[in-house]
């Protein structure tokens, strides 16, 4: 004890053992700390987090239990090829397949030189959803086997309620060379009333028949039992549950209600016996002795010999009361697909041709159905022979995903094949040469590729060919007088070779090219090349004598070669006749396919495309033209653009639908398609050029001023400085736009044209595939989401990329 | 010395009139205008030799001419003998009552949801991000005909009542936990109980109702229940336990006794014969009866007396909002926190509610003329032969309201709304409240983070923030592409021709395959979407103006 004033004596205590660390506590750390902050924080979150469990779990679960128990997803895997094609011609969808991959492809070098990036996880997982894609199937099927269909026979008729079925005691099926039929009575799957109740596999209309009369007797058991103990607890209770009323209502529903005794004992199901056999369809001829199915423990096996119709035939002892229910493994059902059956070139119709189709493996037979004594036996079809019953997962995966995955499987693979491909073309370009190399042949392969893609999905007749290359020429004459001011200035050479091939070009169609490949309103418009040729001069000539003489003298040659090729070479071609004209050549190459047959997911991304491709630089035009210093033209383009944005599409849509024929009688035969790609030209010009408008107001005023302080003219600013810039600052305004097209197109269903959405309404008006138009709604939902994320993706890498304003290169 | 010399060349050059740039201009717009209104010209003049050779002639003047078609949605007055005019003014209206619906909804829900795309709770997060993917990606024709053709389509043809019928539902005790919750509210607020108290309260309501539910409502239960009640509010006055922890544990508290105090009163006077057992147990007429084919919920039926209530209400609407405004520069100048909009809405509803009251306090009619018929009121009363639309006429109360009533074939009374309005109104406010989440979650995102870090060391409470300092910031972000979401929800009103509901698009359409006059419909068509598209501009303009930053 210290009395001093320097205070109590202090003392420091060091510890020299070790402190063993104590463990965190568990409510701190880890996951259960994630939990409690993130889901549990306050009471509302409890709240929240409940309910947003339950109702997660509610949708999910509900959603899942549908797609595998009870949708019918053979309407969405049978017409897959509607689906992606519409009615495209089958004999040319070689072409669209050939244009798809290069499609691919280019995407691949495009990825490969825009996008420098890409994360590890996108590649892992687009290459193990691929390996998923082939080795699921695989394993499907090797562990879950078919499962077994249901056919009901007996002597007489059935007949439940109002409903009187007489099943048929032959019965037509399909089958491939080496396939086993196994019968057997299906006793052990119905003894009682509830096992009728969840019987559940492919069953003609005779056991379903059976069956809903056990779920009408289960329904009301458990009516009757509700309402008893509803009343009961209703006068036992202090308080009634119901109304004077309603108890009135409820005992006189009590009272209606009829207890029948069990079905399995009213229709004697399973007690007859029954003798099968198959027969060959086209000869009528039996495989084999009929063998007797007594006991449960029977069972017939027949093996096919060859592909076609066999008959199963069925014989119950007239004297034997009763309904059987057999199993049988080795029949599915068919559906019959009726086709306009027509020649080679696709242009004579000889009739119908109606093809049968399993649906489990899509086994085609074209024979007809076969018939005994000139009837026509009924074939187990789809319409009358549904799946019925909630089915199990493995029949799901078995019947439904692995047949659509091996579809699936060989086109993915190629697919990606093509765009990996693409990626390692660059790579390889650019060791050969140089990145601006590869990058230069990307662009070129981008401006090429969707002419290509018109040429390979549409055809070219070969009017249309020369049609196009005097097009070409025309543009390239522009192009032409342009390089000629660089290279010659205004001199007295450019004006005359100007104003002479002005005059050869109006008159080439007719010197040239026989009148009748074709000429149609080309020489009025060569006449107004003029202009632009003129004009193309001057802007030439502005920088004559500043560049790289042998540049501009390189490209002027260049531009000349091109010219004169695409005059004299289809002369070549006519006169000569190597182009065979009225042979095998228009076929196969050359034939137009018809527009109105586009549909499906061609069509959507035809307009996407190409309604993009068209409409920029009309947009592009609009919104130059919106902040001109001109009245005249800025509220010009004002008017158009707010007068195409405030009206709905399918306005515009309709509108082109019916004044494009008005305009000129000639334009009659636009077909739909093409109409609708106008009306999404002019609907999208609008949209892009307000989004460029953005983009050329976010752009600094001094770029302009010191622009004119170099002495650029007006053109070249916007075409040098301008123009770069803004375009790049609205690309992610860009994607957005493309993105929203393509969900937009989807609005062609309305005008009649069937594109993804216009087909699941076609598709759901055939007998097979009524009431399925959930199941068309959840894949094209599906495929629009997938192209809308996998965009929207690609346009936050190209932003992250650095191809925005915020390039640092 | 140069290594490319400037070549020889004997440069020809337009005359000088022609490299005056302004004459230059004059010429381009001249040049322009020529073209435009010659191109025009040229449509025009094909279009109407076309529709001359077929013997159609453009006018106006077959709006006059009688419409012959039905409209499946229509107003009592319309009949085919009606004319075209008419017939498109029910589309107009029809889009109308879609258009005013959606916005009012969408952006509600689209302003929740941007809430919730923001919240601290991961799950919830999450499953709005992928509500918003999902539906921001599908087309908006493809989520229309899900909901028609696949929800709608699964209703049953017999009614679904909601709430069922007969059950009785909504004892009178539970008319406690409203009141417990405003007192709550307000002793809250007058610092008289710690804060949380009210959340208490509403915990307490739930777990109440639970133990009741599950355990029974018997004597002992009531008291068990009281019991805890009084040993948590002495249990909250612990120092030991946390501000808000004493908040809460007290609301539950209170919740529990009040709860059971009232149950043993209401238990004792019914028990004892003082009050019947109807006032107890209440029974709720449905509300709502939905099927296939219609929705019906309650009507509410002006009367007479209602013009005369509806000047009181603009009488009181202006004074209220002069009231809002005066307080509100009040607050401005003095810089005191005077909640001036609740007070406007106040001398509204207080205005309102008095003059509701002494409008029905006027005598009624002794006599009036129903269907050509005069009834003697008290007579008919007495003979009990006053129904819901005679008593329309009869009582001076501005609007009477009655659940649905079924007649002999559907319902006499009630509200009926087609399944194709609801289709269509869900499609639209679902895919556009999406949009507005998405907008409403970046526009909150936007205010720097040191705002709310400055506002919270000066002390504002959470939702003094998000009111004074947070939503003033964001709204300035959000009402452009918001004007462009509401002028998107108009125009994609027309794809009500996919769920056939009778919008002014497709009774265009009918109006123009029925009298051929396809240009001049077009042209109505379009003039109608465009004056909407117009006045939603302004309006939004305006609401944007009054939000933007004003710099000089």
């Amino acid at each position: 004890m210290s009395d001093s004033n320097s205070g109590i004596e202090s003392k420091t205590v060091v510890y020299n053992d070790d402190v063993k660390a104590r463990p965190a506590p568990i409510l701190e750390v880890g996951a259960i700390a994630w939990i409690r902050q993130n889901l549990f924080k306050t009471w509302m979150d409890v709240f929240l987090t409940i309910s947003g469990i339950t109702i997660a779990i509610l949708i999910t679960a509900s959603f899942v239990l549908w797609a595998i128990n009870s949708a019918n997803w053979w309407s969405v895997s049978f017409n897959f090829r509607q689906f992606m094609l519409g009615r495209y011609e089958a004999i040319y969808e070689w072409r669209v397949v050939i244009a798809t991959i290069v499609t691919v492809f280019c995407c691949g070098m495009a990825v490969a030189v825009w996008i420098r990036k890409i994360s590890r996880l996108a590649t892992i997982t687009v290459v193990s959803l691929l390996i998923l894609l082939f080795i699921v199937p695989v394993v499907i099927v090797a562990l879950i086997p078919m499962p077994e269909a249901f056919v009901a026979t007996t002597a007489g008729r059935i007949a439940v309620g109002s409903a009187l079925e007489t099943p048929p005691s032959q019965l037509a099926f399909t089958g491939k060379a080496g396939e086993e039929i196994t019968i057997r009575r299906a006793n052990d799957l119905i003894p009682t009333d509830e096992a009728l109740v969840g019987l559940h596999g492919f069953m003609d209309s005779g056991t379903n028949l059976m069956r809903t009369a056990a779920i009408n007797r289960q329904t009301a058991l458990a009516r009757n039992a509700e309402l008893r103990d509803l009343l009961a607890r209703d006068s036992a209770g202090d308080i009634p549950i119901f109304t004077q009323n309603q108890r009135t209502q409820r005992e006189a529903e009590l009272g209606r209600i009829e207890i029948t005794p069990s079905v399995v004992e009213t229709y004697q199901l399973g007690q007859p016996t029954v003798t099968v056999t198959v027969l060959v369809g086209a000869t009528a001829e039996a495989l084999s002795s009929p063998v007797r199915l007594a006991s449960d423990a029977d069972s017939a096996t027949f093996v096919l010999p060859q592909d076609g119709w066999y008959i199963l035939q069925m014989d119950v002892p007239e004297a034997e009361e009763g309904i059987v229910i057999l199993a049988v493994k080795g029949i599915y059902p068919i559906i019959r697909s009726t086709a306009l059956a027509e020649s080679e070139d696709g242009a004579v119709t000889t009739g119908f041709a109606s093809a049968y189709i399993r649906m489990t493996d899509n086994f085609q037979v074209s024979e007809t159905l076969p018939s005994i004594d000139d009837e026509e036996i009924t074939f187990y079809n789809i319409v009358n022979n549904q799946y019925r019953g909630s089915r199990p997962l493995d029949t799901y995966l078995r019947v439904y995903l692995a047949p659509f995955l091996e579809k699936l499987s060989v086109g993915m693979a190629i697919l990606l094949l093509a765009g990996v491909a693409g990626y390692w073309f660059v790579a390889l370009l650019k060791r050969l040469n140089s990145q601006k190399f590869a990058n230069r042949m990307t662009a070129y392969a981008m401006i090429l590729l969707p002419p290509f893609i018109w040429i390979m999905a549409s055809g070219v007749s070969i009017p249309e060919l020369f049609n196009s290359s005097l097009a070409i020429s025309s543009v390239l004459f522009v192009l032409f007088m342009f390089y000629m001011g660089n290279y010659f200035g205004t001199s007295l050479l450019s004006i005359g070779v100007l104003l002479i091939a002005t005059v050869g070009i109006t008159l080439l169609p007719f010197f040239v090219f026989d009148t009748q490949y074709g000429i149609g309103l080309l020489p009025l418009v060569n006449l107004l090349i003029f202009l632009p040729a003129f004009l193309a001069l001057m802007a030439g000539s502005a920088t004559y004598g500043a560049a790289d003489i042998p540049v501009v003298r390189r490209n002027f040659f260049i531009v000349g070669v091109l010219l004169i090729a695409f005059i004299i070479v289809p002369k070549i071609l006519l006169q000569t006749d190597t182009l065979d004209l009225n042979g095998d050549y228009a076929d196969w190459f050359m034939a137009s396919s018809d527009q109105r047959r586009w549909g499906g997911l061609l069509l959507t991304m035809v307009l996407t495309i190409f309604g993009i491709i068209v409409a920029f630089p009309i947009g592009v035009a609009l919104a130059l033209g919106r902040r001109s210093k001109l009245p005249a033209i800025k509220y010009g383009c004002t008017l158009y653009i707010e007068l195409v944005r405030g009206s709905p599409f399918i306005a515009v849509l309709f509108m082109m639908q019916l004044m494009i024929p008005l305009i000129n009688p000639a334009f009659t035969q636009i077909p739909g398609t093409v109409r609708a790609l106008i009306a999404v030209i002019i609907f999208s010009a609008a949209y892009l050029a307000e989004n460029v408008r953005g983009g050329l107001q976010s752009l600094p005023p001094g770029q302009n001023e010191a622009a004119r302080a170099l002495g650029l003219a007006g053109w070249q600013t916007v075409f040098l400085i301008t123009l770069p810039q803004a375009l790049r600052a609205v690309i992610p305004a860009l994607v957005g736009q493309f993105i929203a097209l393509f969900k937009d197109t989807s609005l062609v269903a309305i005008v009649g044209l069937t594109d993804l959405t216009g087909f699941v309404s076609i598709m759901t008006v055939q007998a097979e595939f009524i009431g399925t138009r959930a199941e068309g709604l959840v894949f094209i939902t599906l495929i629009y989401f997938v192209f809308s994320y996998v965009m929207a993706y690609v346009s936050r890498l190209l932003e992250a990329s650095g191809s925005g304003s915020t390039r640092r290169t | 010395m140069d290594v490319n010399p400037p070549r020889q060349q004997i440069r020809i050059q337009p005359p000088a009139i022609l490299r005056n740039s302004q004459v230059l201009q004059t010429i381009t717009q001249i040049l322009f205008v020529i073209i435009f209104i010659s191109t025009l010209f040229i449509l025009w003049s094909n279009i109407s030799a076309t529709l001359a050779s077929r013997n159609l002639f453009p006018s106006f003047d077959f709006l006059n001419n009688r419409a012959g078609f039905d409209i499946s949605e229509k107003p009592n007055w319309y009949t085919p003998s009606n004319n075209y005019g008419e017939a498109f003014s029910v589309g107009i209206m029809n889009t109308m009552r879609i258009v005013l619906a959606g916005l009012f909804l969408a952006t509600i829900i689209g302003c929740l949801l941007g809430i919730f795309l923001l919240s601290r709770n991961w799950l919830i997060r999450t499953i709005s991000r992928t509500y918003v993917e999902i539906i921001r990606n599908t087309p908006l024709l493809v989520q229309l005909i899900f909901w028609y053709f696949v929800v709608m389509f699964s209703l049953p043809l017999d009614d679904i009542t909601l709430p069922a019928e007969g059950i009785f539902v909504l004892p009178l005790r539970m008319l406690v936990y409203p009141i417990l919750l405003v007192i709550a509210l307000i002793a809250v607020r007058r610092r008289i109980t710690p804060y949380r108290t009210a959340e208490g309260v509403l915990v307490g309501a739930v777990l109440v109702e639970l133990a009741y539910a599950v355990l029974g409502a018997s004597t002992p239960i009531v008291i068990g229940t009281a019991v805890i009640g009084v040993g948590l509010m002495a249990f909250s006055r612990n120092k030991g336990i946390s501000a808000s922890g004493r908040g809460q544990l007290l609301g539950i508290g209170l919740v529990a006794v009040g709860q059971a105090v009232v149950t043993g009163i209401i238990t004792i006077l019914v028990s004892s014969g003082a009050i019947p057992t109807s006032v107890v147990w209440w029974e709720l007429l449905p509300a709502a009866y939905i099927s296939r084919r219609s929705f019906v919920f309650p009507e509410f039926a002006t009367t007479n007396t209602f013009q005369t209530w509806l000047i009181i209400l603009l009488v009181g609407a202006a004074i209220g909002y002069a009231v809002y405004r005066y307080l509100s520069a009040y607050a401005e100048r003095t810089g005191r926190l005077i909640p001036s909009g609740l007070y406007g809405l106040l001398i509204l509803i207080v205005i309102g509610g008095i003059g509701w009251v002494i409008i029905s306090s006027q005598p009624e009619p002794t006599e009036i003329v129903f269907d050509n018929q005069t009834i003697n009121v008290a007579q008919a009363r007495e003979a009990g032969e006053i129904g819901f639309r005679e008593e329309v006429e009869i009582t001076t109360r501005p609007v009477l309201a009655s659940m649905p009533e079924r007649g002999r074939f559907r319902f006499d009374i009630g509200t009926l709304i087609s399944p194709e309005y609801i289709a269509l109104l869900l499609g639209l406010v679902v895919y556009t409240s999406a949009f507005i989440g998405e907008i409403v979650r970046a526009g909150i995102q936007a205010v720097p983070y040191g705002q709310l870090e400055a506002s919270r060391a000066m002390g504002l409470s959470t939702s003094q923030t998000l009111r004074l300092v947070v939503l003033p910031q964001a709204l300035r972000l959000i009402v452009p592409p918001l004007s462009n979401q509401y002028l998107n929800l108009a125009k994609n009103s027309s794809l009500a021709i996919a769920v056939a509901f009778a919008d002014t698009y497709q009774v265009g359409q009918t109006m123009m395959n029925q009298s051929g006059q396809s240009v001049t419909g077009f042209t109505m068509i379009l003039v109608t979407y465009l004056t909407m598209s117009l006045f939603i501009s302004v309006v939004m303009n305006i609401i944007n103006s009054r939000f933007q930053l004003k710099t000089r």
